[in-house]
C-alpha cells in the first residue's frame, strides 16, 4: 500500500528488474526467483521460493512471496537495505494438509557490481506459522518457531535510459 | 513364410515375453520414527529434542508414523524423557536423572524454560492418535556407576502402560542395549528391540530369547547383515540417520523401521 501509494505521488520512472537469491534458514536450504519494481529506493519484490526436501517439507516446493525494502544510500556503490517479506506455501503430508507462513524483517547490504547488476547480502528473522490440518486430531494444529535465514544474491535491473 | 508381415509380431511377441520374465521388485516402505521428536540433532533442531513441541509437530505436523524418546528412571520409579548422562548438559539441575524424584525434576529448567516429560505423557501424545513409539531405555546410573534396578523398571513401565488395552500396547517398542532389561519386562503385548553393533549376537537374542526385532546403527550395517537377517525373517530398525546420503543409504538396506533426523526428507524418499 504504501509503495503504491509512492508509485502514485511521484513523478519518478519505476525501474524494473530480476532478482535470484540462494540461502540458508532453520529449516534448510533456499532459492528464490523474482521480479522487482524500484522506484526512489523503494522496492516491491514478488517472487517464488524454493524449498526442500529439508526439516519441513518433503517436497521440493515453490512457496509465493511477497517483499518490501528501502534503499538507505550510504556509499556511491553501497546501499544499506532494510524490510520485511512474507512467504506462503502449502504440503499435503499424507493426510495432513500444512499450511506455512513466513513473515520476517530484514537487514542487509548491497553492492552496485556494474550498471545494471547489484549484489546483496541479507540476513532476515521472524516468526514461521504452521498450521497442520490432520484428520487424526480434531483440531487445526499450530505450530510456531523463531527462523533466521541468510542469503545471497544477484539483482538485474533492465535501465531503458542506457540500453 | 511371409516375413514382412511376421517380423513386428514377432518382435511383439519377443517383447511381452521379456517384460514378463522381469523379476518384481517388492519395495519396503519402513515405518518412520522421529528421532527424539523431530531430531536430536541440536544444529538442526526447530524444537529442543525429547519436548513436547517436538514430539507433537513430528506426529501431527510431518506426519511421522512414530517417535523414539530417551527414557531414564527417576529415583522415585518415575519415567522420564531425558537423553544424556548427565543433566547439567541441557537443565540447570546436576548429577543423573537417577539421583532425583521426578517431584524434584519438575522443578528443573529443560533448555531454560521447558521441563521434562514423562512416559505417561509421551504415550498421551502418540498412543491416543495411533502412532507408534520406541522408548529408547538408558540403562546405566552414571552418577553411581551401577545399572538400574530392571525388576523397578519393569514395575514403573507396567505402571504407565496400564491405561492402554493390549492392541495399543502392540504400538510401543522398548529399545535397550541391556538384554537383561529386555528379559525383566512382564508384559507381553509390548515388541521388545534389542541395540546392539554385534548382529550375530542379536540373532541369537531374536531366535532363542524372544526378542521381536534388531536395532542398529546405519553406518555400521552392511549389505551381509540385510540377507542374514532377511534370510531369518528377522525385523530391523536402522538408526543415525541425519543427511540425505544418510537417508539413501539406509533405504538401500530396505529396513523394517527407520529412526531419522530428518523425517520430510525420509518421508520423501519413500514417495
Amino acid at each position: 500500500m504504501v509503495f503504491f501509494a509512492i508509485l502514485l505521488q511521484s513523478n519518478g520512472q519505476p525501474a524494473f528488474g530480476l532478482y535470484g537469491n540462494a540461502g540458508l534458514n532453520r529449516m534448510g536450504f533456499l532459492f528464490d526467483l523474482g521480479g522487482q519494481c524500484e522506484i526512489k529506493g523503494h522496492q516491491m519484490r514478488a517472487g517464488v521460493r524454493i524449498y526442500g526436501p529439508n526439516q519441513v517439507f518433503e517436497t521440493t516446493l515453490p512457496v509465493a512471496q511477497l517483499g518490501y525494502r528501502y534503499n538507505h544510500p550510504l556509499f556511491k556503490t553501497f546501499n544499506l537495505l532494510s524490510g520485511i517479506q512474507f512467504s506462503y506455501g502449502q504440503e499435503k503430508k499424507g493426510e495432513v494438509r500444512f499450511r506455512f507462513l513466513d513473515p520476517q524483517v530484514e537487514i542487509g547490504g548491497q553492492w552496485q557490481l556494474g550498471r545494471k547488476l547489484k549484489l546483496a547480502t541479507v540476513f532476515s528473522m521472524g516468526s514461521a506459522q504452521i498450521y497442520a490440518n490432520n484428520p487424526t486430531t480434531p483440531l487445526t494444529e499450530h505450530f510456531y518457531f523463531l527462523n533466521y535465514e541468510f542469503k545471497i544474491g544477484l539483482t538485474y535491473r533492465f535501465d531503458r535510459n542506457h540500453p | 513364410m511371409n516375413l514382412k508381415l511376421d517380423l513386428p509380431i514377432v518382435l511383439i511377441a519377443i517383447i511381452l515375453s521379456c517384460s514378463a520374465c522381469k523379476k518384481e521388485v517388492i519395495r519396503v516402505i519402513p515405518t518412520i520414527y522421529g528421532h527424539a521428536g523431530l531430531t536430536l540433532a541440536d544444529e538442526r533442531a526447530i524444537y529442543p529434542p525429547n519436548s513436547e513441541a517436538s514430539i507433537r509437530f513430528a506426529l501431527e505436523g510431518l506426519n511421522a508414523d512414530g517417535v523414539e524418546v530417551d527414557v531414564q528412571l527417576t529415583k522415585d520409579s518415575v519415567l522420564v524423557i531425558y537423553h544424556d548422562q548427565f543433566l547439567d548438559s541441557r537443565t540447570d539441575f546436576e548429577g543423573c536423572v537417577n539421583d532425583y524424584t521426578a517431584a524434584e525434576l519438575a522443578e528443573a529448567r529443560y533448555y531454560d524454560e521447558l521441563t521434562l516429560l514423562t512416559v505417561s505423557r509421551v504415550l498421551e501424545l502418540s498412543i491416543k492418535y495411533g502412532k507408534k513409539v520406541i522408548l529408547d531405555v538408558k540403562p546405566y546410573n552414571f552418577c553411581q556407576e551401577e545399572s538400574i534396578n530392571f525388576e523397578v523398571f519393569n514395575w514403573s513401565l507396567n505402571q504407565a502402560l496400564s491405561a492402554y488395552s493390549e492392541k495399543q500396547k502392540e504400538l510401543i517398542t522398548v529399545n535397550c542395549r541391556k538384554f537383561e532389561l529386555l528379559f525383566a519386562l512382564d508384559d507381553t503385548a509390548i515388541v521388545r528391540c534389542f541395540e546392539s553393533e554385534n548382529v550375530e549376537l542379536g540373532i541369537n537374542y531374536c531366535e532363542n530369547f524372544g526378542i521381536d526385532k534388531l536395532m542398529i546403527r546405519s553406518d555400521i550395517f552392511t549389505q551381509g547383515m540385510m540377507e542374514t537377517l532377511r534370510q531369518k525373517q528377522i525385523q530391523y530398525c536402522l538408526v543415525n540417520i541425519k543427511t540425505l546420503q544418510e537417508i539413501k543409504w539406509a533405504a538401500s538396506f530396505s529396513p523394517d523401521e527407520i529412526i531419522t533426523d530428518n523425517i520430510a526428507a525420509t518421508r520423501k524418499q519413500y514417495k
